[in-house]
């Protein structure tokens, strides 16, 4: 059934499109599916027009029963298809089938039990397929292009001053394709907006990748109309060109025939489109359109210019490592030739999609899914507690079996069965409860700007491996019970009226499973406990200034448009006023970068200071900043003053604001006012800027999640913002009211000014601020998923070994209390078993947990990883939950009458 | 008592006819015979909601649509019945609709299946009444 869900005709209502979905993937082909649906449709439509309650549980239950149905049949018709493997087949599964048909009887007996271990299950298949489903869709799939594993980033470092990855020059670049070997090509990109305007429509901004001739040749795809771009566009003398993708062909251009061929103005100049991307092709990052990068490098000195991200596909056969031995020859080649300008500079390789998910990032979702398997792991810890204590009832039948003549295969198999049927029916549930919470998930980070390959679903890796973890989950929480109990004496247990000494009782191996299990739950509950602290600190993150009424958003200007320094300026400085006299506002303000959203780091000298090398100069995060700056964001100066608007436009004394960190790291010992600055190495020949205020320390960001480098660096620099010349700009507008209700007018307000530049990033600052820490959000409230389902779940399981201890011990409790033991005395007892389990597992736990806090360093903030905050709350919550799963049983024991538990058996 | 009965033996067949050929032995299987009887019952064009709101109303009890569909399904394969498909005007999102008709075939099994239990019934409504 593929065709496509229609649209409802008398009820606005639609069913839920997950069941509808399932039931299309399951009835029949043709006309008695669709008629079988139709039908479903007609009578929920019924139920609705009705008012009948939930009619989307009813379509679901309805749903699943005939998929389940429907499923079945086609199961059993492809196995009796295969003619000459069809009877051994037929004959294998009946004798399955009635092992399975027992195990699912024995589970009906004990359904509460059963239901538990299924739950169980359910929960550790679930966490792990989610996670899973994460680490192939951010880490492994990679990027959907033909041969995608040897495509390769080529990148330079300069280690000697601490950088350890950059951008290439476009002369080393070129240098590099001309000498390489290793490499089928090498081509080279660098990302900007575009800004496409003159067609019907308002002017749009779109992602842009500016490419070298040979990159998307290099990369594979080809497109769906037209062509690609040509090496001879490079240069800046060729004709305009631009490939666009399918979107925005979709989009902008309504999918119209003929887009190929057609003038557009881009960026200011008319610009022919050649070529249409296939679908979801957004190379390298998230493009919309391609455009020739058109730099020559022989029109530029060398160190001049523009940096590149250079891309190199790897020839069949050639690894990584002697590709990188090459790029070191051709690094040090380069630096011999030209010592200037490549001194101390390396290259190095490494895989494409790491330069987008940094190595730090893939740790942390790999300690993700090693914390799921931990869940996994007491989830068959608890399974396989539960089946040894229904072993352990069931040892006399056992031992029946056996005497009759069963196998110890036999016995084992019909018990793996069980647990087989237990992790079927578990594993069943936890697919469907991932498939859910992918589905979810992927709705969550739909907007969030990340790599176009990057996207989470269950596909067919995910659901093999789901399969796979069901598979391990019942052989894991299965064997053991099934070899335990098939090794059993059997005259003893014939013989054994009594549970005494000598029948299966649960013994060292149960004991050392919950201990296990209270170990990895508790290493769990640490590494989420870590986490939870990070997003709390990061709430709660003192800012350093007001985001609440605050507007911002970004423009870039064009050089077209734009050719000279001072129509930029001129725009700019019009931009402000308009601004301030917009009705609703109280202040506005211009800045290179906004506060909490990163910035640009620049080289920078104090007065008086000799630095021996280029090394030794500060490298300070900067703004550039209008007079309105601090207002805007409710800073006042701790000493001095801020900018007046003619400094502000770069006019009078060069002037500088620095944050109190920065005074007292680079200006201590002095009177701060009256220091001077110069902005970049002193061979810049930049004027010298006198402090003229400081400010307390702002929260910058601009890290993973954004933040990070804060906390190492916090120093912080403000120059005027006519100080250098800036083609892009973001501005921030203190409002009266709900600052995003004002977007619009802002909107109409910069069309007024250029009715051809678009405004982008129009958010208030608070949830700007939200979105750049998407991040912490989102993997804090996954490991506080984890380590609540560890929590649960190893309380469940100590909740049952211990009640199920204590009712094996009834008989002699009971005598105990007969002979007149105080029922106190008794509790003290039993719990005192539980309570040293209790005490190695947490001891374990909490280094198992020191371990993991660690390898997940990068991800917290604010807090160390020795908090012990952290450690003691975790290990006081463990140790009441598991002393309280200890009390109850012991308590319900103590209280049953002594005559009756001796009686009854 | 009779429901009772008439209960277990449907669950039977349910069970059953999921594991494939119910009428073996010629003859229709009880839900089977009760299927074909609602088409009937439900004059020349019953569609599956009638049919299926047909059994419900006489039998007193709510019917599975697995269970419906694939015994409908297979009712079509042994040539008991025949269906065409109709788009209505309305409702049911532009889906086809099917109009059942039981086939001369199925007249006949019907037939046979009302003899054989006819037969079995006679002289035991003194015994069942009782019962």
């Amino acid at each position: 059934m593929t065709t496509r869900r229609p649209e409802g005709h008398g009820s606005a209502r639609q069913p839920p499109e997950r069941a509808d979905d399932l039931l299309r993937a399951w009835l029949p082909e043709g006309t008695v599916g669709l008629s079988i649906l139709g039908d479903l449709y007609e009578e929920y439509d019924e139920l609705v027009d009705r008012g009948a309650p939930a009619p989307d549980a009813w379509f679901w239950k309805n749903a699943l029963a005939l998929s389940a149905r429907y499923a079945l049949l086609k199961t059993k018709a492809g196995i009796s298809n295969t003619d000459s493997m069809g009877g051994a087949v037929m004959e294998l599964m009946s004798t399955l089938m009635t092992d399975v048909r027992f195990g699912l009887r024995m589970l009906a007996k004990t359904p509460l039990l059963s239901a538990v271990a299924v739950i169980t299950i359910a929960l550790g298949v679930a966490l792990t397929t989610h996670t899973f489903s994460s680490v192939y869709g951010a880490i492994l799939r990679g990027v959907p292009v033909p041969g995608h594993e040897r495509l390769v980033y080529v990148g330079e470092n300069r280690l000697e001053m601490g950088i350890s990855d950059m951008e290439m020059s476009v002369h080393d670049f070129e240098d590099l394709r001309a000498q390489q070997t290793s490499f089928e090509d090498v081509g080279a990109f660098y990302q900007g907006t575009v800004n496409v305007a003159g067609e019907a429509g308002p002017p749009e901004r779109f992602a842009g990748a500016y490419v070298s001739g040979n990159l998307l040749d290099l990369v594979g795809i080809q497109p769906i109309e037209g062509r690609l771009i040509r090496s001879e566009e490079e240069g800046p003398d060729a004709d305009p060109v631009i490939v666009i993708g399918h979107h925005v062909w979709q989009n902008r251009f309504a999918g119209e025939p003929g887009v190929v061929g057609r003038m557009i103005r881009v960026n200011g100049v008319s610009t022919e489109i050649v070529g249409i991307m296939p679908e979801g092709f957004r190379f390298p990052f998230l493009e919309d359109v391609w455009l020739p990068h058109r730099v020559d490098a022989n029109a530029l000195e060398r160190g001049q210019g523009s940096d590149f991200d250079v891309v190199g596909r790897l020839r069949e056969g050639v690894s990584l490592s002697a590709a990188q031995a090459e790029l070191s020859t051709v690094a040090a080649r380069l630096e011999q030739t030209y010592p200037e300008s490549n001194g101390g500079i390396g290259m190095i390789a490494y895989p494409y999609t790491d330069r987008f998910m940094p190595q730090e990032i893939q740790a942390v979702i790999w300690v993700m899914l090693a914390a799921t398997f931990g869940v996994l792991l007491i989830a068959c810890t608890n399974v396989a507690n539960l089946l040894m204590a229904r072993a352990s009832i069931r040892s006399k039948e056992i031992a029946v079996r056996t005497a009759l003549g069963a196998g110890r295969w036999r016995v084992i198999r019909q018990l793996l069965i069980e647990s087989l049927v237990v992790a079927t029916l578990g594993g069943a549930v936890g697919v469907f409860m991932a498939w859910l919470g992918v589905d979810a998930y992927r709705r969550v980070v739909a907007d969030i700007y990340k790599p176009y390959w990057i996207d989470f679903r269950m596909d067919v890796p995910v659901i093999v491996f789901s399969l796979a973890v069901t598979a391990l989950a019942a052989v894991a929480a299965g064997m053991l019970p099934a070899l335990r109990a098939s090794s059993l004496k059997i005259g003893e247990h014939l013989k054994d009226e009594s549970r005494g000494a000598s029948s299966l009782r649960l013994g060292r191996l149960s004991h050392a499973l919950v201990v296990s299990e209270i170990a990895v739950s508790c290493a769990l509950l640490i590494a989420a406990g870590f986490m939870i602290r990070s997003v709390v600190n990061l709430n709660n993150v003192d800012l350093g200034f007001e985001t609440e009424r605050v507007l911002t958003g970004r423009l870039g200007l064009f050089e077209n448009d734009y050719p000279d320094p001072s129509a930029r300026e001129q725009f700019f400085l019009q931009l402000e006023e308009r601004l301030t006299a917009q009705p609703g506002i109280e202040s506005a303000a211009l800045t290179s970068s906004l506060p909490g959203l990163g910035g640009g780091w620049y080289y920078m000298s104090v007065e008086g200071v000799s630095y021996p090398t280029d090394a030794d100069h500060p490298v300070i995060l900067t703004s550039f900043v209008t007079s309105d700056f601090f207002r805007t964001l409710g800073v006042e100066p701790s000493q001095g003053r801020v900018f007046d608007p003619l400094e502000a436009r770069g006019g009078g004394d060069p002037v500088a604001i620095v944050n109190e960190s920065f005074a007292q790291t680079y200006l201590s010992g002095t009177p701060v006012l009256g220091e001077r600055l110069q902005l970049g190495l002193p061979r810049s020949e930049r004027p010298w800027h006198r402090v003229v205020g400081v400010v307390p320390d702002m929260h910058v960001g601009g890290n993973v999640g954004g933040i990070g480098d804060d906390l190492e660096r916090p120093e912080r620099a403000f120059f005027p913002f006519g100080a250098i010349d800036l083609s892009f700009a973001s501005f921030a507008v203190k409002t009266r009211d709900d600052p995003e209700s004002l977007a619009p007018s802002v909107r109409t307000l910069v069309a007024e000014l250029d009715s051809n530049l678009p405004v982008y990033d129009l958010l208030s600052l608070e949830r700007a601020i939200d979105d750049a820490t998407w991040a912490f959000s989102l993997f804090g409230s996954l490991f506080t998923i984890f380590g609540a389902a560890a929590l649960f779940l190893a309380a469940v399981g100590l909740y049952g070994v211990m009640a199920f201890g204590v009712s094996q011990r009834r008989r002699e409790l009971a005598v105990r209390l007969a002979l007149g033991a105080k029922p106190n005395a008794l509790v003290r007892m039993v719990v005192g078993n539980g309570a040293g389990q209790l005490a190695l597992g947490i001891l374990i736990g909490v280094g198992l947990g020191a371990v993991m806090s660690r390898s997940m360093r990068v991800m917290l903030y604010g807090v160390e990883t020795d908090d012990p905050v952290v450690y003691g709350s975790i290990v006081l919550t463990l140790a009441a939950t598991g002393l309280l799963a200890c009390v109850l049983p012991a308590r319900s024991a103590t209280r049953t009458d002594p005559v009756q538990a001796m009686r009854g058996d | 008592m009779i429901a009772g009965a008439v209960y277990k033996v449907y669950h039977e067949v349910d069970i059953v006819d999921s594991g494939g050929d119910v009428s073996r032995n010629g003859y229709l299987g009880e839900f089977e015979q009760m299927v074909l009887l609602a088409i009937l019952q439900g004059g020349e064009d019953a569609n599956a909601l009638q049919v299926r709101r047909e059994l419900e109303t006489s039998a007193g009890r709510t019917v599975t649509k697995g269970a419906f569909y694939t015994t409908l399904d297979r009712l079509e394969k042994k040539n008991f019945l025949t269906w065409k498909a109709r788009v209505p005007d309305e409702g049911r999102r532009g889906l086809p609709q099917r109009h059942f008709r039981v086939t001369p075939q199925g007249l006949d099994e019907l037939r046979k299946s009302r003899a054989a239990l006819v037969n079995l019934w006679r002289g035991l409504d003194e015994v069942l009444d009782t019962a």
